[in-house]
């Protein structure tokens, strides 16, 4: 399979030139799939040979809630209409720095809510191992564009399984950092305290890559952190000795498939010498509603900003109260608007004990349970989600139903702790499956040599390859 | 007749006297084009985060030592949600259950307001309404400002205006807040209630659209007042925000955009803890300048007299000065009224303190008159130089020279020989006379002494 | 259940909802509200509250002037701007207009 560090090769030898790469990647655009809202080639093309660093003349994608200056930012979302941001994220920057060449913004469910790039104003995106299928969300452009080679690699964000999820659906290897691993300034923000800027790839490798780039403490985000950046690179360390729990709350209602697949991925670490201790969190059931009690509290105060008056959406009134009604009811579809609603409520004087408050103590009992699950055993490994991808309309517009595959993902954000999910094999329908490993805080190496050992002994077909 | 006391309790917040504003590094400024001093982060745009700025912490330290607070090692933000066009980001960036600092203390007319709470928050822009439209100018968005808020123990409206002045001068002296009222960098919202019932509140109003002291003794007189005369009459005092209307003198009941909302305060999830260490604690502590009072102290140690010494004491610009003066120049009683008759009638200007000493050692010394001095410093304040360069260009140096000096007198003797000859007659009260002359026409630079000597030799000459 | 009152939830988040979604919402809402009851079957006595993941002592910054924006950048991405401000339909009328 090849590598950022492949290409760079090639572009070395004189087989390859960036603007060929380029242009390949953007001729597999498919506007069919959706994957874009803004591509960006003319910045991409002027972009080469700029810089020379880590990733000079790599394509990389980035889902349209992480700001790129002078390139429209929509959060899939229609209340953004005409914003051009001033600045470019940490991240954005850094890539840039590397000789990184931003082919374009990636479609994504409206403000990063949802998992199934189902609910966005630019339309939906669909997978391309099947049309009729979702290609998991919310980062699902970033996925479909890496999955289909209109991008080497991408920027995800992933405040419940974002950037998890969807690598499962379309047979990727994606990255959810620890939290405070990554910047997050310049991420629009949905729940600032389970936001992390993710990475979606083909490979392990090429995730370690850009991890190491983007990875650090940014003295714009009081929430990053100054631990050392690791060499995610070096991938080669032996798994013996090894211990990885099945925490058997993340085995109940899954798919046969599924179930399968992530066992080989169990049998394939057993015969390099890894062992599967069994360990338990027994609060996983409470999971989602934690999750949505806390991201729909932080999205209710994050969304607020959209009021018309400095940028966006703008809507006429007879006083300022119905200015900003008219523009905010008119700018978020109903997904966005049932979790402002629901994030008001419980944050409202009469609720914030019994729902806000309450849930952050047993974000705390989540927490220490993996803490204690974490100390016992080096990694936890799980599938990524219940199901392969899902079909498009199945879920959508259903409260209910819309955090079905957040299940086995939404933990490791509430605790901060880093987890990849990569491919473990396909369904008997022809579908990517996912496994989740979780590891200890800022042990994102660990997670990717495990990954890129099991690419080693079983290769995984990507599309088009 | 029942008694009715009323009690009071003031929030007050104060801009915080930095360089940049409290999340973002735009500077702070007043009166610049607007919409000019922004960033993405004070426009709250998509993706910014805040960064604490640590200046703004310390000078909030400052006035929480200076209150007596209980500073604690660990605070904590939170958002206060509201829609508001001054509100960029749609919720502002407060303390709320865990503040900086709580359970202070100051005395005012002898007696104790305690001090509930004092934290950091972020201000909102201004609004300027003009025609059919509101503008919003952003400049002032983010703004640090600390909120100081007492317990209900005021009891009178003087009380509450003497309150204000003392902690003005404090935020002041502590280097905290310019704290002009006019600026709006000092604002104040009192709350009174009224009660005939000893130890228990009534219900309370809170007044706005404060913008001098005197609107403020105005307004709380007349809300007693309102509010007197409604529980007199039987009726119940309804809990609102009133207004103040400074042209009738009355306070009117709004409706503002607080009363019927919900803020919804929760932790700022893009702030960790502020962790305040002994020692950092330590170090603002002793970068404090003293206060009023303690200065006051000093003076009167010093010998000024009680009057002098507050009048002092009270300017931070003016004991500043006379401090670094007499390091320079020991002589306090003579700098004392230099600063009182001349540094404030000329408008507290900028001057140095080596050249406050310098002049006033050329006065004490007699190379200069203190007229001439009077003149020197308002060259001093005009033109921005030394006395020693004013004094030398002016050729002003007292001419205490006899010969030149008695050639002079003779002038004066020869310009009015009527005068000269009662003066030689015995009319010896003359000298006076003659010696306004001298001085008149050496431009005050002669040395009186001097010259009265010369004269009273022609007269025993006689 | 007690169902809960989109008018105000709406009011206090500003968003104006017409007839006939504030009557799905409503529907949609006590369904999520139900479902995130769930979290009452906990047992939480005694714990903290985590509101930061990975804690860590909050970052100062000094107090240094840096980059502002330039004021067409600011109005950029607004229409509606007059003399260098943003404005919408006024907010309040003096009392003594």
């Amino acid at each position: 399979m090849m590598t950022i560090n492949d290409y760079l090769k090639l572009f070395d030898e004189g087989k390859l030139t960036p603007e060929e790469l380029l242009e390949s990647c953007c001729s597999k655009i498919d506007p069919d799939l959706n994957a874009f809202i803004t591509v960006t080639k003319e910045r991409a093309r002027n972009a080469i040979g700029s810089v020379d660093g880590k990733i000079r003349g790599i394509p990389v994608a980035v889902k349209d809630n992480i700001n790129v200056k002078g390139v429209p930012t929509t959060c899939g979302s229609k209340i953004l209409k005409g914003f051009i941001p001033p600045y470019s994220a940490t991240v954005v920057e850094r890539i840039e720095k590397e000789g990184g060449l931003l082919i374009g913004k990636t479609n994504l469910d409206e403000f990063a809510m949802g998992s199934s790039t189902e609910n966005s104003h630019f339309g939906l995106t669909k997978n391309p191992f099947d049309r009729e299928r979702v290609p998991g969300g919310s980062s699902g452009g970033s996925a479909v564009a890496v999955a289909t080679g209109s991008a080497i690699i991408a920027l995800g964000s992933d405040t419940g399984g974002s950037v998890r999820q969807p690598a499962s659906f379309c047979g990727l290897v994606g990255l959810k950092p620890t939290y405070g691993r990554v910047s997050r300034y310049g991420l629009v923000a949905f729940a600032s305290s389970l936001d992390q800027i993710g990475i979606i790839g083909r490979n392990a490798m090429d995730v370690g890559i850009l991890l190491v780039i983007i990875a650090g403490k940014d003295p714009l985000d009081s929430t990053s952190v100054t631990v050392d950046v690791q060499d995610y690179t070096d991938l080669d360390g032996s798994l013996e000795g090894i211990k990885i729990g099945i925490p058997e709350e993340y085995f109940i209602d899954i798919d046969e498939d599924v179930l399968e697949a992530v066992i080989e991925i169990k049998e394939i670490l057993q015969d390099v010498g890894v062992s599967f201790p069994s360990v338990s969190l027994p609060t996983s059931e409470f999971v989602i509603p934690t999750y949505q009690i806390i991201s729909y509290a932080e999205a209710s105060s994050n969304l607020a900003r959209y009021d018309g008056v400095r940028y966006g959406l703008y809507h006429s009134g007879v006083n300022f109260s119905d200015e900003i009604r008219k523009t905010r009811n008119d700018g978020f579809l109903s997904e966005v608007k049932r979790r402002i609603l629901v994030g008001s409520f419980v944050l409202s004087s009469q609720a914030i004990g019994e729902y806000y408050e309450k849930a952050l103590t047993i974000r705390s009992l989540i927490k220490k349970e993996f803490k204690d699950a974490l100390d016992k055993v080096d990694y936890l490994l799980t599938p990524t989600t219940p199901s392969p991808a899902f079909k498009i309309g199945e879920r959508f517009d259903d409260p209910l139903k819309v955090h079905l595959s957040d299940r086995l993902t939404a933990g490791a954000n509430l605790a901060g702790i880093p987890a990849v999910s990569a491919p473990a094999g396909m369904s008997r329908n022809n579908l990517p499956i996912g496994y989740q490993l979780m590891g200890r805080p800022f042990d994102e190496k660990g997670l990717l040599s495990i990954v890129h050992q099991v690419e080693k002994i079983k290769p995984f077909e990507l599309l088009g390859e | 007749m029942e008694e009715f006391k009323p009690r009071m309790g003031i929030e007050v917040h104060a801009q915080l006297d930095t360089t940049t504003k409290l999340f973002c590094s735009c500077p702070v400024a007043f009166g610049e084009e607007p919409n000019t001093n922004v960033c993405p982060i004070c426009l709250g745009l998509p993706g910014v985060l805040p960064v604490l700025n640590k200046r703004a912490v310390e000078l909030a330290m400052r006035v929480a030592f200076a209150l007596n607070c209980h500073l604690h090692k660990e605070s904590r933000f939170a958002r206060k949600n509201y829609f508001y066009p001054d509100l960029p980001k749609g919720y502002q960036i407060t303390q709320f259950k865990f503040p900086l600092a709580t359970s202070g203390s100051i005395k005012v007319d002898e007696k104790i307001i305690r001090i509930k709470r004092l934290h950091l928050e972020e201000e909102a822009a201004k609004l300027i309404h003009l025609g059919d439209k509101t503008f919003v100018d952003y400049n002032r968005a983010g703004v640090p400002l600390v909120e100081i808020v007492t317990e209900p123990d005021i009891t009178s409206a003087v009380m509450a205006v003497d309150y204000l002045k003392k902690l003005q001068k404090i935020l002041q002296f502590t280097g905290a807040s310019n704290a002009v009222m006019a600026r709006g960098e000092f604002r104040c919202e009192p709350n009174i209630s009224v009660s005939c019932e000893k130890g228990k509140l009534g219900t309370r109003t809170e007044i706005k659209n404060l913008n001098s002291f005197r609107a403020v003794k105005r307004a709380l007189k007349y809300e007693i007042k309102r509010q007197k005369k409604i529980l007199q009459e039987g009726g119940t005092i309804k809990q609102e925000t009133m207004r103040f209307v400074e042209k009738a003198g009355v306070t009117r009941s709004t409706r503002s955009k607080e009363e019927a909302s919900d803020y919804r305060y929760f932790p700022e999830p893009d702030l960790p803890p502020l962790l305040i260490k002994e020692e950092w604690m330590e170090k603002v502590k002793r970068s404090i300048p003293t206060l009023p009072e303690e200065r006051k102290k000093r003076y009167i140690e010093l010998g000024l007299n009680e009057e002098d010494a507050i009048i002092i004491a009270n300017s931070k610009k003016a004991s500043n000065l006379f401090d670094e003066t007499i390091q320079q120049l020991d002589e306090p009683l003579e700098i004392s009224k230099w600063i009182i008759r001349e540094f404030r009638a000329h408008n507290e200007p900028n001057i140095s303190p080596t050249s406050l000493a310098s002049l006033v050692k050329m006065v004490i010394q007699g190379s200069i008159s203190r007229i001439i001095g009077s003149k020197v410093f308002s060259m001093m304040v005009r033109t921005g130089r030394t006395p020693e360069e004013i004094v030398k260009e002016k050729s002003l140096l007292k001419i205490s020279d006899k010969e030149a000096l008695t050639s002079v007198v003779k002038e004066v003797f020869a310009e009015n020989p009527e005068e000269f000859k009662d003066f030689q007659n015995g009319k010896s009260k003359l000298i006076r006379f003659f010696i306004g002359r001298v001085m008149k026409k050496t431009k005050g630079r002669a040395n009186p002494k001097e010259v009265g000597r010369i004269i009273s030799e022609y007269e025993q000459k006689h | 259940m007690k169902s809960i009152d989109i008018r105000h939830l709406s009011k206090l988040a500003n968003i104006e909802l017409d007839k006939k979604e504030e009557k799905k919402l409503q529907k949609d809402l006590d369904a999520i509200i139900k479902h995130i009851q769930k979290i009452h079957e906990v047992d939480t006595k005694g714990l903290p509250e985590t509101i930061h993941p990975n804690l860590t002592s909050l970052m100062l910054r000094n107090d240094k002037v840096g980059k502002s924006l330039s004021r067409d950048v600011v109005l950029l991405n607004k229409e509606n701007s007059k003399d260098g401000y943003f404005t919408v339909e006024r907010l309040i009328y003096d009392d003594n207009q």
